[in-house]
């Protein structure tokens, strides 16, 4: 039978919900006696941006302590919000309205077979399915550079806003031969430590960032930014480590490499933002601009982070 | 239809649907709930500008407002028929202008006298996504008949991705609705100003074209 009550809370829940809550708190605080002391466009973009995180929390929170089906629900959800601003922005052709309905069916199905474990498929195996269905459509269209352009954009689209992320409900489904591993306190950590990376790789370009290293694509990358951000993450990965039956060494490779992965992430959406010619990838978060711009170094950590894990575990037997 | 259970229906099921699952945004839309008697318009690229214009209100502003259409398009199947008719609100004027006699600015003007709100979108037609095209001059001349009333401009961004003209599979689509201020309008000018105007108050919501 499907669980759909509460669960009964782990204690490291709780400290490290109570952790992030002192935190927003001080940050909100913070911002509201900046913004009253000088009001300033800085100090207002923070205050949205810190309301936002209040948001995330929430959410967070929600997918920390209900059951499994929630989280698959709430992922999803996103997932498909993802999808939505992708296909709003990419230049594709009316004609492929077609394949981008079925690329939006294929986002319930994808995670309702990797929540199911139906039949055992290998669900990648239905990205190839949809790849080839995109094809079929696609091909109806006169022009060969139109369908090219459908094929790669709405492949690469489903890659980029249902894979990647499916590696969340894989962390949580994942059959873990260790018995310390709690695959619901992994996913917390994850999710906290891409989150933190994020914030402090902005917070230190803002404050010391002076070497620009995308000029063009992102003129927000610095490189004080990305090597103090990345520091602070390690720093982050050991204070968290309770939540994971890591050693200390795994603990440094497993957050470095989310430092790493969180900000190619951001680059790799931040230079196909420019190549469209776009600021943002929508208006669903105040301050940080579409769900995408939020979730960018989530997505390209999520699979890292998961192939890691199950490897480190398998050297670790 | 029972005008609270339609309410109910738009609250719980529609405007969560064209919000969450659509992607519609509006911008501003309080505006319009704040105003006794308004002429709303807009830019026109599908079906869907009804709907979100609609779906912003409040039930008693509801009521007493009307979307304004041919009955070409929407008598052609039972479903569009009931969906436009009974839960949008929608007034077709083809039907009453052949029997009466009437011209269109005679019967809109009626509505607005007897206190309704209305909702106009001067293209006529849908146009091209993305495309403003020609204004038709019958609403100059209705504003400029009702100058008690203010107009309120909004600016319809990616409807036509939703729903084209033409096609029958409605796509998630991120959308947006930009409302401007409540405007009345300067009876003086003559019609082709007039027209100028308005369609330069649509035109400025859009931030594309306030930023390049």
């Amino acid at each position: 039978m499907l669980k759909v009550f509460f669960l009964n809370t782990p204690q490291e829940i709780t400290w490290i919900f109570s952790g992030l809550l002192v935190f927003l708190s001080l940050c909100s605080f913070l911002f509201f006696l900046l913004d009253k002391h000088k009001t300033s466009a800085l100090s207002k973009e923070l205050i949205l941006r810190t309301k936002t995180w209040w948001k995330i929390a929430l959410l967070t929170l929600l997918i920390a302590i209900l059951p499994d089906i929630w989280a698959v629900i709430i992922i999803s959800y996103i997932s498909f919000l993802a999808f939505r601003e992708l296909i709003t922005v990419l230049p594709l052709d009316s004609i492929n309205r077609t394949s981008i309905a079925l690329c939006y069916a294929a986002i319930p199905l994808y995670y309702a077979i990797i929540y199911l474990k139906w039949l055992s498929i290998d669900p990648s195996l239905l990205l190839v399915a949809l790849f080839f269905m995109i094809l079929f459509f696609s091909l109806r269209g006169l022009y060969i550079i139109a369908v090219r352009r459908a094929v790669i954009l709405l492949f690469f689209s489903c890659f980029l806003t249902l894979y990647l992320p499916s590696h969340l409900i894989l962390i949580l489904q994942h059959t873990y031969t260790n018995p310390n591993i709690e695959p619901r306190l992994l996913l917390l950590f994850f999710i906290f430590l891409v989150s933190f990376n994020d914030v402090f790789q902005f917070t230190w370009g803002k404050l010391l960032g002076k070497t620009r290293l995308f000029p063009k694509t992102s003129p927000n990358k610095t490189l004080e930014g990305f090597i103090l951000g990345v520091l602070t993450t390690l720093i982050f990965g050991i204070v968290l480590r309770f939540l994971t039956p890591f050693s200390y060494s795994q603990t440094l490779i497993v957050s470095g490499m989310i430092g790493i992965t969180g900000f190619l992430g951001d680059l790799t959406l931040s230079a196909i933002k420019r190549k469209i010619g776009i600021k943002d990838y929508g208006l669903a978060l105040p301050g940080h601009g579409g769900v995408l711009d939020r979730i960018d170094s989530l997505l390209f950590s999520a699979p890292i982070f998961y192939y890691l894990v199950v490897y480190l575990i398998f050297i670790y037997e | 239809m029972n005008t609270t259970l339609r309410h109910i229906l738009f609250v719980l099921i529609f405007r969560p649907w064209l919000r969450q699952i659509i992607g519609i945004k509006s911008i501003n839309a309080d505006i319009v709930n704040r105003q006794e008697q308004f002429i709303i318009v807009a830019n026109h690229n599908s079906h869907f500008d009804t709907a979100t214009l609609m779906s912003n209100l409040n039930q008693d502003v509801f009521d007493k407002t009307h979307p304004i259409a041919e009955i070409d398009y929407f008598n052609q199947t039972k479903l569009l028929q009931f969906v436009s008719s009974k839960l949008l609100n929608v007034k077709y004027i083809t039907k009453t202008r052949l029997e009466k006699k009437l011209s269109t600015l005679d019967i809109l003007d009626d509505l607005l006298k007897k206190g309704k709100s209305i909702i106009l979108f001067p293209e006529g037609t849908r146009g091209k996504p993305g495309e403003l095209s020609e204004f038709k001059s019958g609403v100059a001349v209705l504003l400029k008949k009702n100058a008690k009333i203010p107009f309120i401009p909004v600016f319809l961004s990616g409807m036509g991705n939703i729903l084209p003209k033409g096609s029958r599979l409605i796509l998630p689509y991120n959308a947006i609705a930009f409302y401007g201020q409540p405007k009345r309008i300067n009876s003086k000018k003559n019609n082709d100003e007039l027209l100028k105007e308005i369609k330069e108050s649509i035109f400025a919501l859009d931030p594309s074209f306030t930023n390049p």
